[in-house]
């Protein structure tokens, strides 16, 4: 199996994750959050919750395309995830004491 | 590392079946990756508890002024500019991944071409950042708060002006602004003046007063800068408790109008506030924009051993891991902008 894949790999390109594709997608979501605060007006929780997501959803992108976590070992997926559970508690937190 | 003999063929490899599936130094980068996102997210739960303790308070009394978030007639930002300034920031981690493409695939020409690029887009976002920050401390917005605009130093009639003391009247905390901002002047030479208030310039002209050796409190302690201690009347009377200068400004015009308005000609041109938007601001972008320049000369290292032949097919780690570190700093400006930018 291993030998399979190595042999496999020197005859043909590399074969990479949708770059380009990830690329198209972050930058419309960032054009959309551009318009977003024009849009709502004010700061609102509706606002807010949509940029969150947006933002939420292009650090997945980021970490599973550009930083291979979706292709990688599980256990760096595990490592990268960290923070963002104990960030996650601190902001979970906050808001309700806020 | 026993099944290292099964690959010794490689030097570092690229890939690993079973329990070796990446490099010590692409581990090791994750490591520090999760320890540095943990003190963005330190600063970004100060910056939460900071603004949302402090609230849109909009046209704030000179009281609670530096606990305004943002008042109204601070400078905004530029949220175009930054806009564009993201997108220079997400091509360089697309020019990123497609230089390790290029490595994987044996064009190392292509792979340095993706480098620069990335290392141009890279000091481009920082020089934007220099721009910003000029802009920013050129309008007024310092790390230390916010310089409090339009006054006009040279109407005797303006609110702000320097009124002539007398032991009951509220605008003695006039005089004591102006003795803040520009020092204690000699006001002997009004006494012969038949008219009830100068102007601030007119303040300014007159000579410092002299100042015992030993009255340290006489002396302007911050020239320039107006601190929420300005404010603070003196007892009116032995049983009375002091007051801030908003009460005595209701108290005097019984109008609550416009408070942005009256705060704007309480004070001198160049009066400042501490003020929390403008502090995290510089902190934020400054460390994220730290880490955006140690990343431009990690890359410009990356770039030479490139060029030196050091990478190759099966040995494209190095190019991974600097990588990955890139992304991070994208990752961590797609969250920093959100939050003080579009929120």
């Amino acid at each position: 199996m291993t030998e399979e894949i190595a042999s496999h790999e020197e005859h043909h390109e590399h074969v990479h994750p949708p770059y380009m594709k990830v690329f198209f997608v972050l930058a419309a979501l960032t054009l959309v959050e551009l318009f977003i605060p024009d849009l709502i007006g004010e700061v609102t929780w509706l606002s807010v919750s949509l940029l969150v997501i947006i933002a939420i959803w292009k650090m997945k992108l980021i970490m599973g395309t550009f930083m291979h976590l979706a292709f990688d070992a599980r256990i760096l997926l595990a490592i990268a995830v960290t923070p963002a559970v104990l960030a996650s508690i601190m902001v979970l937190a906050l808001l309700m004491e806020y | 590392m026993s099944h290292d003999d099964h690959h010794h063929e490689l030097p570092i490899p690229e890939s690993y079946e079973g329990e070796f599936e990446f490099t010590n130094g692409k581990f090791a980068m994750w490591l520090f990756l999760i320890s540095d996102a943990m003190a963005f997210i330190g600063f970004l739960g100060a910056y939460m508890v900071l603004r949302m303790s402090t609230g849109d308070a909009v046209s704030p009394t000179p009281e609670d002024l530096t606990l305004a978030w943002k008042p109204d007639w601070a400078p905004e930002l530029d949220l175009i500019a930054t806009g564009l300034n993201t997108f220079v920031l997400i091509i360089s981690s697309v020019t990123m991944v497609k230089a390790l493409a290029a490595v994987q695939d044996g064009h190392p020409n292509r792979a340095k071409a993706f480098l620069l690029a990335t290392i141009a887009g890279g000091t481009f976002f920082v020089g934007f950042q220099v721009w910003e920050w000029t802009h920013l401390m050129n309008v007024g917005v310092t790390m230390s708060g916010l310089e409090i605009p339009e006054f006009d130093n040279d109407d005797p009639h303006h609110p702000g002006a320097v009124q002539r003391v007398a032991s009951n009247n509220p605008s003695r905390t006039r005089i004591s602004v102006a003795q803040e901002l520009f020092g204690k002047r000699d006001t002997s030479a009004w006494s012969d003046d038949k008219r009830d208030s100068f102007s601030m310039e007119e303040y300014v002209n007159l000579p410092l007063a002299v100042v015992d050796a030993d009255r340290e409190d006489l002396r302007p302690k911050h020239p320039g800068v107006v601190h929420l201690a300005s404010f603070s009347v003196p007892k009116m009377g032995p049983d009375e408790a002091p007051r801030n200068m908003w009460d005595l400004y209701i108290e005097r015009n019984g109008d609550e109008a416009d408070r942005a308005e009256v705060l704007k000609t309480q004070m001198a041109d160049g009066a400042r506030v501490s003020n929390m938007f403008s502090g995290t601001f510089f902190v934020l972008t400054g460390f994220h924009g730290l880490h955006v320049l140690i990343g431009v000369l990690y890359l410009w290292v990356v770039f030479f051993r490139a060029k030196r032949g050091a990478y190759g097919r099966t040995n494209s780690s190095e190019v991974e891991i600097v990588g990955l570190y890139w992304h991070f700093v994208d990752l961590v400006w797609v969250l920093l902008f959100m939050l003080i930018y579009l929120i």
